[in-house]
């Protein structure tokens, strides 16, 4: 659980910090902040994150072409990649899964909702490793 | 015009254009003051935009107060449960040596046993309350009840996010109208743009989803989850 180190990626400070708290009582202390897409690709040269957590409506790069851009990236194209936003309709979450993103939730979201994304996300891509 | 329609007599042209400037008379007035209302209601536009702005603004800042304070207390109730660890295990292991030293206490000769006896009674009075458990047992759950209702009011806190984003809807909407009446009113002017109107963009950076709501409803939730099982073939 330590050992993982989440980026957090949302314009929106209040969400960030929510989702930090979230991550933190949840015991995972190692996290980094980004306020878009682009910056997030900034974090990833130099955070080295292993999880990223991102939301879909940024300014300057949006979490969907983030999300494309770590899955055409060899380098990164493993990170498991969570997607928390307030698009819930049916085409939303058909194009995120398109896009690669490995589970997806709806905001307003709940700890516990946020743990079991994890923990499947993690026991997949753990079990591939 | 009504005259002749009465006296189903046919206008004379003279009648007609008297008519006609009448109309005209009427309705350039009318058209001013429509023209008028426009203007008015374009200037006003930007203010109501800034207004929403600033609820954003002001929401936002009130949020991040609440958050730092929920953070406080969330790293005040860690110490505190830290600190209570430490007790609670220094009362164990005080607990053990009182034991041990009742073992002790039997193997010495009877006539040395007494100030001891009494001794190891009077610390048992105090380690032995019944209470104490219970006491240990209350705190810590008050300690992390606390901890977690403070994480439910961060959690309720996303009502920030998604309100700020209904807001930049409804400002989106307004921009839109905004620029309908500045198009009407440019007309009026035999096109010359009217300069004095201030344009709004108090939320031209803002990404917004015009169908963000706050609920705590499972569904949307659970229609998401059945996709995501749908591409991971049930994995996840």
């Amino acid at each position: 659980m330590a050992d993982h180190k989440f980026l957090v990626v949302d314009d929106s400070l209040t969400m960030r910090r929510i989702v930090v708290n979230a991550l933190k009582t949840l015991g995972y202390e190692q996290v980094v902040e980004a306020q878009d897409g682009k910056d997030a690709v900034a974090k990833l040269m130099t955070e080295s994150p292993t999880f990223v957590i991102t939301d879909w409506n940024m300014p300057e790069m949006n979490g969907l072409d983030l999300t494309k851009w770590i899955r055409a990236n060899g380098q990164f194209e493993s990170i498991p990649i969570l997607m928390i936003t307030t698009r819930g309709n049916k085409d939303d979450v058909i194009e995120a899964m398109k896009a690669r993103v490995n589970n997806y939730i709806v905001k307003p979201f709940t700890p516990q909702g946020l743990k079991e994304k994890i923990d499947q996300i993690l026991k997949t891509t753990e079990a591939k490793a | 015009m009504a005259d002749s329609a009465v006296n189903n007599k046919p206008a004379s042209g003279e009648r007609v254009a008297r008519d006609l400037v009448q109309l005209i008379r009427e309705i350039v007035p009318l058209l001013e003051n429509v023209r008028h209302s426009i203007e008015e209601s374009t200037s006003h536009i930007p203010k109501a935009s800034k207004q929403l702005s600033n609820v954003t603004q002001a929401t936002e800042s009130a949020t991040v107060e609440i958050l730092n304070v929920l953070e406080s207390m969330t790293n005040r109730i860690t110490q505190a449960e830290e600190k209570l660890a430490v007790v609670k295990r220094s009362v164990e292991k005080t607990n053990n040596a009182v034991r041990k030293l009742q073992a002790a206490v039997v193997a010495l000769p009877e006539a040395q046993r007494k100030p001891f006896e009494e001794a190891v009674a009077d610390v048992n009075a105090q380690l032995g309350d019944p209470g104490r458990d219970e006491g240990f047992r209350l705190a810590e759950e008050f300690l992390a009840r606390t901890k977690e209702e403070s994480m439910s009011i961060a959690i309720s806190l996303q009502v920030q996010d998604i309100t700020s984003q209904q807001i930049a809807g409804v400002a989106h909407i307004i921009e839109g109208v905004r620029e309908q009446l500045a198009s009407a009113l440019f007309r009026f002017e035999n096109g010359t743009a009217a300069t004095d109107i201030e344009e709004p963009n108090h939320f031209k950076d803002k990404v917004f989803d015009t169908n963000a709501q706050y609920s705590k409803s499972p569904e949307r939730q659970s229609d998401a989850d059945e996709i995501v099982r749908q591409f991971t073939n049930g994995k996840q």
